[in-house]
């Protein structure tokens, strides 16, 4: 006899199929979801059910956006008119993209990659969207591009590849410093961190 | 100014053939007897991960959880200049987790200087005579110590080297993206090959001396760091745009730090060729004692020292040398053996000494 019944078992296994969620917790989350009676569940399938056709990749940058009564898929940063229409920053990952966002350092537009250079996972320059972000450089007109892929070895790789294949082009390229957290005592910061930091000071330009 | 550093108690759950062990009041000189297969060597490796995250004998981490179980843990309190800390090591199906007291750290250079130990396995009896990676290894442990970020700058370099090969042999000398590793593999490359010089210039000094001291004081040790890269990025760099037909069909990459060596040579003649089975050993001990030394030196601190069954290696002589190394080494010091009795501390308080007996990976009254 089986503890539990298939259709719950089926539910947990499709809940472990989630980021961070172990077979422990799926059970967590399904048995609760039970327990909380139906409203619940019915709420969050039908949201669920509706995600893939009210949200998509945003046809502009690639991050994520509402689809509109047009059928559009602008998000609302390709849309704002206060952006600096020159400038635009490149991220992995929609996640990347939220984090600068929240720096509130960030005044232009972006371009979300969805993935880094990996030869060992077989992801290539093919894969990369070089054309459209030379489109959009030229027809923008845009005056700066910063690099904002992560300090891995991908994330390095990815930049310098970039920064290679947009030389020809008429628009600054710039790599985001990596140095001390704000606030911090220098002495609680990492070997490493500081070590780049200083590898990465500069003057006061005067 | 040199702290004291020891263990004061530790814990070890499913890990290898240990169940559960829990150590307590831990001495000066811990003795850790029982015989073959019965988890002495285990408890030394446990000692090992917490204290800094790896293994020195298992290929693959996965190794050191018990058969049957899903996640292994180590926790021991230390004393670090009358401060005693937690520190935790556990590792899962798919994760490792270091703490310190409490705190979850991810920064393996950071958790890996905390603690230091020095190991002395019977596997290091081919440090001199064995493969050039032993040495590199070596080198990688001193560097740790003296410059942390180095750790960093392998892991980065054997990536890149990774990636740029398998870029090389899928899509050909000309790939677009082939300049992009070999920047990374320049710039991790040419920082490696410094700190592994610099840790040579130290143990150079400290292991002739100890060699020295050990062997026939006639006889004379040159030690020699041969970098198989360069300390130059741009030359590095140079180096490797040139060298792409080669490493395509060699399929591996032939230059770099992958092929640093740390030669030894005996009176002019290479140690790893001509040196005789003892001599091998007095310099496999007497590069452990210049490890201690840097690591001493580096972190200011007495490295605790992890002895395991070396003695049933080595003829009487040498084990004498063992003991008075032992007795020369201020800090805490753990050893394994199958014949405590025959284990003499001479010239040790005996009540610095405690006796461990394990039998089936549990304490058993020791007699």
């Amino acid at each position: 006899m089986a503890l539990l019944p298939d259709s719950l078992r089926h539910v947990i296994s499709l809940l472990a199929k989630l980021p961070g969620v172990g077979e422990k917790t799926a059970q967590r989350y399904a048995l609760f979801l039970i327990a909380q009676g139906g409203e619940l569940c019915s709420a969050l399938g039908s949201e669920l059910s509706a995600l893939p056709s009210n949200i998509q990749p945003c046809t502009v940058c690639k991050g994520i956006a509402e689809v509109d009564a047009d059928g559009e898929a602008i998000c609302d940063i390709c849309r704002d008119p206060k952006r600096d229409p020159k400038l635009i920053c490149i991220v992995a990952r929609v996640q990347d993209m939220i984090a600068v966002e929240r720096s509130g350092a960030m005044r232009g537009r972006y371009i979300v990659l969805g993935k880094l250079l990996s030869p060992l996972d077989g992801i290539g320059p093919a894969q990369l969207p070089i054309d459209t972000l030379i489109a959009r450089i030229t027809e923008e007109s845009i005056r700066e591009v910063i690099v904002a892929t992560p300090p891995s070895v991908d994330g390095e790789a990815t930049a310098l590849f970039l920064a290679r294949e947009l030389e020809p082009l008429s628009v600054t390229v710039s790599r985001i410093a990596s140095g001390v957290p704000h606030g911090g005592d220098l002495e609680f910061a990492d070997q490493i961190t500081l070590g780049r930091a200083l590898d990465g000071r500069r003057d006061f330009g005067r | 100014m040199t702290t004291k550093l020891s263990f004061v108690d530790l814990q070890i759950r499913s890990f290898r053939n240990i169940n559960e062990l829990s150590l307590t009041e831990l001495g000066r000189i811990n003795v850790i007897s029982g015989n073959n297969g019965h988890g002495k060597t285990s408890a030394l490796e446990a000692i090992y991960f917490v204290s800094t995250s790896r293994s020195f004998r298992a290929e693959k981490l996965r190794d050191l959880v018990a058969e049957g179980s899903e996640h292994c843990h180590v926790r021991a309190h230390i004393s670090e200049g009358g401060y005693v800390r937690e520190q935790q090591a556990a590792l899962g199906p798919r994760s490792r987790k270091l703490q310190i007291d409490g705190a979850k750290t991810t920064k393996i250079a950071e958790f890996a200087t905390k603690t230091p130990v020095v190991v002395f396995h019977p596997g290091d009896l081919l440090l001199a005579s064995g493969p050039a990676s032993l040495r590199r290894t070596l080198l990688d442990r001193v560097a740790l110590f003296i410059e942390p970020p180095s750790a960093a700058h392998r892991r980065a370099y054997q990536k890149a080297v990774r990636e740029r090969q398998r870029v090389l042999e899928e899509r050909g000398v000309r790939a677009s993206e082939l300049f992009a590793y070999e920047e990374l593999m320049a710039k991790h490359g040419s920082a490696l090959s410094r700190a592994r010089a610099r840790a040579a210039e130290r143990l150079s000094e400290a292991l002739s001396r100890a060699f020295c001291r050990m062997a026939a004081p006639n006889l004379k040790l040159r030690v020699e760091y041969e970098p198989g890269g360069t300390e130059d990025p741009e030359l590095f760099l140079k180096t490797l745009a040139e060298r792409r037909v080669s490493d395509q069909q060699r399929r591996g990459a032939g230059f770099g730090p992958q092929k640093d060596e740390l030669a030894l040579s005996i009176d002019g003649r290479s140690a790893r060729r001509h040196a005789s089975q003892g001599q091998q050993r007095i310099l496999a001990l007497a590069i452990k004692t210049a490890e201690l030394h840097c690591v001493r030196e580096a972190r200011g601190t007495h490295p605790v020292l992890l002895l395991d069954d070396v003695s049933s290696e080595l003829d009487p002589t040498r084990i004498g040398a063992v003991y008075d190394f032992l007795r020369d080494t201020p800090g805490q010091v753990f050893v394994t053996t199958t014949r405590p009795n025959l284990f003499q501390t001479p010239g040790i308080d005996s009540s610095l000494r405690r006796d461990f007996r394990l039998d089936c990976g549990a304490l058993v009254d020791a007699d």
